[in-house]
């Protein structure tokens, strides 16, 4: 048995790595190394922390133009935010993905030219629908000079291919429609819906390569010029920002002192055409903003010695004079604020003005240079994906799963999560098993009595009804109307079992119907053995026979039954953790999986297969100690 | 043991009857009160964050709301949203010209107690910190609030990636620039301190529209006019935090709460409960009182409801707040559980679920049985709007399939029966919407109604006629075919849920759409994705809703405000120029103005012309909340859907509980003795078979 056991032990290991490697493999499929690093430190990260966090973890390696731009945005010389990395592997895929689309476009193009022979459409049709899809898509006549000349650059080549192919599919569409043949009209259709996927699924993938590719460009762009010049330009282009709208901000303030009939007098005088422009402006301003306290106090004066009510005049001016102080106030403040922002700018004026220059130029040079895709370097290489798996198989080893959606670690998760589901399944399970052995034995022991019969009968009732409306209706009966058990909830420690009594029940009648069916054929197929016809002809009592020689042979199955449901165990019971509030992991399972929480759920996958095991081996042992037959070697 | 197995049925009464004995009665709990009031609650889920930059679910804001607070609230007791100071020791003055706010701050604010307060204090991995009972040990007294604190908050709000932004975006002079860098320096920093320089820029660089005065006094220049920014900043967005906390708390800040309101969080138990209690340190405000002018104000004209109301509420006015010692939230998922609890007495309030409807409500008032208990409904029109949007950039829907679209759109509009979706699964509890402009709110005019948005299949199908569509088919079951593809109209639709409910609401919609023959294709996927997909803009059609955050139209039609195209709130990426002027004349307008108010009216309105022509959405219903209270709770006298903050003003009587919940509480033993015997029966016939073989 040792020897068994040792082996199996060894299995272990090999069975874990092939469920690891599944996993590893379904992770690979549904997420990037990207998305993998922002489920372990955050989804609120920045490019660089999660490249960082990669190369950590040895899953890629920079490329010279990589390291020479880390060291830019390290060093502030290059815009962080928009600093986006390109991997090798995009560079050299998508146009063969691309192409691949292409490709697939031109072959059917060669079997819709067909279907147009078989068809019978004569060449002249062809060439006259082709004509007039191109004319819609903007593309040259097919021979012309310029459509030779666009033919060169790729992307005119590739709207071409889709262009054509779909003029002819529509072409033979109308033929179908003339003739009146449904069936074919039906294939076209199918046809053109292919294309019509076809073509959206190259677009997307193009816009996105085109998106990358500008955004790489823009970023050699800036490492051609130098980074102090784009900073400096940066800096300048904010700084005088502020600068204009304090700017604007004085003036506002500057109209409220400024009297609209002053300016005007002044206007009126003014020849200069420059000046007069300048005038207009504040005139405008102070039109809008201008406070008349002189003109209040005229009124207010005029009505007190007309002997009328002043008092919403008085309020009038008292509230114009604070506005004209706090104006005041501000006034000054932005004074100041100008002031120093016109030093600053100053500074700064000299420099930007000959980076922007500088830039331009620069601009127009690179761009000249860079016209093709495959100009643009590679940042990274991705580790391959034997490298890959070693780190998260390592990373599994050590327990490290990462966080889940909620910035909570899955190892803490789990933890917290595993054990209100094992009291409430432990028992439940167990119980149920007790019950279920019981009864299956009472069953074999009035086996053909209507004893027999009413079993069978609660039985199938049992298995016929829904396990939620016996929850809800047992929540309902038992908990809110006869006040047995408390309606939900939970507690720590000891305190849980009150709230844990009525959901362990449940789960015994629930799982009460199948339980009994399932013993009572194992008891019974064991009662009609040869054995135990020879136990009874030896005289042996009824009681010896059933515990001693049928009990001990249905373990085996019994047995089997245990092995595949005890792993499951920590999960919990789902529905009875969410109808009770019981803060289990079979609640958390679910939403993870709702929220493709991925980490969480390679844990789950993970423990699950390892208690799997353990029970499965646990099993094999009770066999051996149940039947003297079965020999563990 | 032949005698302890006679005995087995005694035992197990026994035990079965031990059960009951303090199993969470709402009597025992009364008990357990004693003369403290507590209110207990629940929840359908743990709110996301308790972080108010980040809190934009409902469950979130309202925990925030226990703890952390805005410069405004909206009053009590006043009939309709009336925003009074709270953190704010005045309501601003406000500078027409330099568009600018000055705030004044009440100087006796305290920050609750809390171990951020001592930076030396031991152990630094709170991360893994037990969060039950003990979550703050080493607690030491918070110091007070000043103006640094909410420009801090106010500069935290724009450099943080939040989804709250958006509520003061473009508003603060030099916040967006401020923002922009602040994002730039995300993780830029050192590798042991990702974060360092973006910390950094957020303590040390100034704001130019944000201004220090004195600790007591800041002001908040404004790019444009922007009559809405006290509702914004009303909103849990515009809570004050403690850079300490958010400082020492790092990453788990969003769960470890420091703020200046009316409560402490004391335990919070995951998937479980959490509870609330009494901050010792709250500053002396009361209960307000019925005779303020600006409470009597708003109820002229509803003088006896006044009466009533103050018959009920009136005994609270000058009672220290928070009135509540303890408030619980119970964690519980499923609607029967939390219905039943409700029942027992374990809750002091409950919603209706679909499920719980017929139970709880028989012809628009509680059933005779919830009565009897004195169990009471509040009924209330909540701010909200449910539709689908279409996406205006997709070939088949939007504004690229030109007239084939729009018709596609317009029948859609107007094959749905909403009255009857009301009927079938609002029980109810609806109103079909006909504007965009919910009822209740200034802006809502019968000249906005929408005659897209109405239940006549005939014309639906017409308009797809018109638009060179072939109808064929009859009854409510047509076909409309695409000529030029020889295909059936169809369109698909995003549902943001899984849930069975759901599917019978989209269900509905096929149905519908049939009525004009048009196929509906149906995507249901869970939340998250649902956003994901939403935020790229590559969906069809979105099963879509908006429960409004401010009592001012603009935030219903900033939703389809060309700029806030996906990823922003405007699903549907309409971008309409005109619509978009008219969007931007209406906003600065203010509702408190007369004038102003008159043009925003008309200015909507043309807003509704230009929506009425185009279809980018297919209105369903505004939604009617119906809630059910025990009489021992005095929850809000008006239900005020963007007061977050109120629980401090909550009233329940641990006393009346246990006096009510006694007569609910009584056993009926006979079952459990009858069951008990049937269970035990084939025990006892087995033993009594064994024994007579012997």
């Amino acid at each position: 048995m040792f020897a068994y056991i040792m082996r199996r032990l060894i299995y272990m290991p090999f069975i874990l790595l092939g469920v690891i490697l599944i996993t590893f493999m379904l992770f690979q499929m549904t997420s990037t190394p990207e998305t993998q690093a922002k489920s372990y430190i955050g989804e609120k990260t920045s490019q660089r922390q999660i490249y960082d966090w990669l190369e950590n973890k040895g899953l890629i390696s920079w490329t010279d133009t990589g390291k020479q731009k880390i060291e830019a945005t390290a060093n502030g010389k290059l815009p962080p935010k928009s600093a986006h990395f390109v991997a090798k592997s995009f560079l050299e895929n998508t146009p063969i993905e691309l192409q691949e689309f292409y490709d697939e476009a031109e072959s059917m193009q060669e079997d819709v030219d067909d279907l147009l022979s078989e068809q019978e459409v004569s060449a002249d049709d062809i060439k006259m629908a082709v004509a007039k899809t191109r004319k819609d898509e903007g593309l040259p006549p097919l021979g012309s000079a310029e459509a030779k000349e666009a033919k060169q650059i790729k992307t005119e080549a590739n709207a071409s291919i889709f262009a054509n192919v779909e003029a002819k599919i529509a072409l033979l569409q109308a033929t179908a429609k003339d003739k009146g043949d449904k069936q074919l009209i039906e294939e076209f259709d199918e046809l053109r819906g292919k294309h019509g996927d076809l073509k959206n699924e190259s677009i997307t993938l193009a816009q996105k390569w085109q998106k990358t590719i500008d955004g790489a460009r823009q970023e050699q762009l800036i490492l051609t010029l130098g980074y102090d010049v784009f900073a400096t330009a940066k800096n300048y282009a904010s700084t005088n920002a502020g600068l204009q709208s304090t700017k604007k901000r004085l003036s506002a303030l500057e109209a409220i002192f400024a009297n609209p009939a002053a300016l005007q007098v002044e206007l009126d005088s003014e020849s200069d055409a420059d000046k007069k422009a300048e005038l207009r402006t504040r005139l405008a301003l102070a039109k809008e903003h201008f406070i008349d306290v002189v003109a209040i106090e005229t009124t207010i004066q005029t009505a007190k010695a007309e002997n009328k009510d002043t008092k919403v005049l008085e309020k009038q001016l008292a509230d114009a004079k604070k506005a004209i102080n706090d104006g005041k106030e501000e006034l000054e403040d932005t004074r100041k604020d100008l002031a120093a922002r016109t030093v600053d700018v100053a500074k700064l004026r000299e420099d930007g003005e000959i980076a922007t220059a500088k830039m331009t130029a620069a601009e127009k040079l690179v761009k000249t240079e860079i016209v093709s895709f495959e100009d643009i370097e590679a940042d990274f290489t991705y580790t391959n994906a034997f490298t890959k798996f070693r780190i998260y198989l390592f990373d599994i080893f050590n327990l490290r799963f990462g966080d889940t959606l909620n910035s909570r670690p899955v190892m803490s998760v789990i933890y917290d999560g595993m054990w209100p589901s094992l009291m409430l399944t432990l028992p439940a399970f167990f119980l149920a098993e007790l019950i279920g052995v019981f009864f299956g034995l009472f069953a074999a022991m009035y086996r053909q009595t209507k004893i027999d019969t009413s079993i069978i009968v609660s039985s199938i009732l049992l298995m016929s009804i829904n396990g939620i409306a016996l929850i809800m209706f047992g929540q309902k009966f038992l908990a809110a109307d006869l006040n047995y058990f408390p309606v939900t909830g939970f507690a720590n420690g000891i305190g849980a079992v009150r709230f844990l009594i009525l959901p362990i029940f449940l789960y015994i009648v629930i799982t009460f119907g199948e339980r009994i069916r399932f013993n009572r054929i194992v008891m019974l197929d064991e009662t009609n053995q040869d054995y135990v016809r020879t136990a009874r002809a030896k005289g042996l009592g009824e009681n010896t026979v059933l515990f001693k020689h049928i009990f001990r042979n249905t373990l085996i199955p019994l047995i089997t039954r245990w092995a595949v449901a005890i792993p499951s165990l920590y999960l919990g019971s789902l529905v009875l953790e969410s109808f009770f509030s019981i803060p289990g992991l079979g609640y958390m399972t679910v939403d993870a999986i709702q929220n493709s929480d991925a980490n969480v759920i390679r844990a789950v996958v993970v423990f699950g297969s390892i208690s799997f095991m353990i029970a499965n081996l646990v099993s094999d042992v009770l066999y051996a100690v149940a039947d003297p037959r079965v020999k563990l070697s | 043991m032949k005698k302890l197995l006679n005995l087995s049925p005694l035992l197990g009464l026994v035990i079965f009857a031990s059960l009951n004995t303090g199993c969470g009665t709402a009597s025992s709990m009364a008990a357990e009160d004693g003369d403290n009031v507590v209110i207990r609650r629940s929840e359908s889920g743990d709110p996301r964050y308790l972080d108010p930059h980040l809190a934009g679910d409902v469950v979130s804001s309202r925990h925030t709301g226990m703890t952390y607070e805005t410069l405004f609230e909206y009053h009590y007791l006043t009939k309709s949203p009336t925003l009074v100071p709270l953190l704010a020791s005045k309501l601003p003055t406000y500078n027409e010209k330099t568009l600018t706010y000055t705030f004044n701050i009440r100087d006796d604010i305290q920050f609750t107690a809390d171990r951020c307060w001592h930076p030396d204090a031991a152990g630094k991995n709170y991360r893994d910190a037990d969060e039950g009972d003990a979550m703050q040990p080493l607690k030491s007294k918070g110091r007070k609030l000043t103006s640094k604190d909410f420009i801090y908050s106010l500069k935290r709000l724009a450099a943080l990636d939040s989804g709250g932004f958006w509520v003061i975006a473009g508003q603060i002079e030099g916040l967006d620039t401020f923002r922009n860098e602040a994002l730039s320096k995300t993780g830029e920093g050192p590798v042991e301190d990702p974060d360092k320089h973006w910390r950094d820029y957020l303590n040390t660089a100034s704001v130019s529209g944000i201004r220090y005065i004195d600790d007591h006094t800041f002001s908040v220049t404004l790019t444009k006019a922007y009559p809405q920014f006290l509702y914004a900043i009303t909103l849990s967005y515009g809570a004050a935090v403690a850079r300490e906390a958010v400082e020492y708390y790092g990453r788990d800040f969003f769960r470890k709460p420091v703020g200046t309101g009316p409560f402490v969080l004391t335990s919070w138990k995951k998937n479980m409960e959490l509870v609330w209690e009494r901050n010792p340190d709250y500053r002396n405000i009361k209960f307000p009182s019925f005779d303020e002018e600006i409470v009597k104000k708003t109820w002229e004209g509803h003088e006896a409801e006044l009466a009533e109301t103050k018959k009920k509420w009136g005994q609270l006015s000058g009672k220290r707040l928070p009135i509540a010692d303890k408030v619980d939230f119970r964690v519980i998922k499923e609607s029967q559980p939390a219905f039943l609890s409700f029942k027992k007495g374990l809750l002091d309030i409950s919603g209706v679920s679909t499920d719980q409807f017929d139970s709880a409500i028989a012809q628009g008032a509680v059933t005779p049985e919830l009565n009897e208990k004195g169990i009471w409904l509040s009924k209330y029109a909540e701010p909200t709007i449910h539709y689908i949007s279409f996406n205006m950039t997709d070939p088949v829907v939007g504004a690229p399939a030109g007239e084939k679209g729009k018709a596609i759109r317009k029948a859609m509009s107007l094959c749905v029966d909403r009255e009857d979706f009301i009927r079938r699964y609002l029980n109810e509890r609806g109103q079909p919407a006909d504007q965009l402009v919910p009822p209740a709110v200034n802006g809502r005019q019968p000249e906005n109604k929408l005659k897209t948005q109405r239940f006549d299949p005939k014309a639906g199908r017409k308009v797809l006629a018109d638009a060179g569509y072939e109808i064929t088919g009859n009854g409510d079951n047509f076909v409309a075919t695409d000529p030029d593809t020889k295909r059936q109209v169809s369109i698909s639709v995003y549902y943001r849920s899984t849930t069975t409910e759901t599917t019978r609401v989209a269900n509905f919609l096929i149905s519908c759409a049939k009525r004009v023959g048009i196929k509906v294709e149906v995507e249901q996927m869970t939340f998250s994705e649902f956003l994901r997909r939403q935020n790229d803009g590559k969906g069809q059609c979105y099963d879509a809703g908006w429960v409004m955050d401010y009592p001012d139209a603009q935030n219903m039609l900033q939703l389809l405000y060309g700029p806030n195209k996906p990823p922003g709130i405007n699903s549907a990426s309409f971008d309409h120029p005109e619509y978009n002027r008219l969007y931007e004349e209406m906003s600065p307008l203010d509702d408190a103005i007369p004038e102003q108010l008159k043009k925003k009216n008309r200015l909507i309105r043309q807003m509704h012309e230009i929506l009425e022509e185009e279809t980018p959405w297919l209105l369903f219903e505004y939604r009617m909340i119906y809630s059910l209270r025990h009489s021992w709770l005095l929850p809000p006298p008006v239900p005020n859907s963007f007061n977050y903050v109120g629980v401090k003003y909550h009233s329940s009587s641990s006393a009346d509980r246990a006096e009510m919940a006694q007569q609910w509480e009584e056993t009926n033993w006979l079952p459990l003795i009858l069951f008990s015997l049937t269970a035990l029966a084939p025990a006892g016939l087995m033993i009594f078979k064994i024994t007579k073989e012997k």
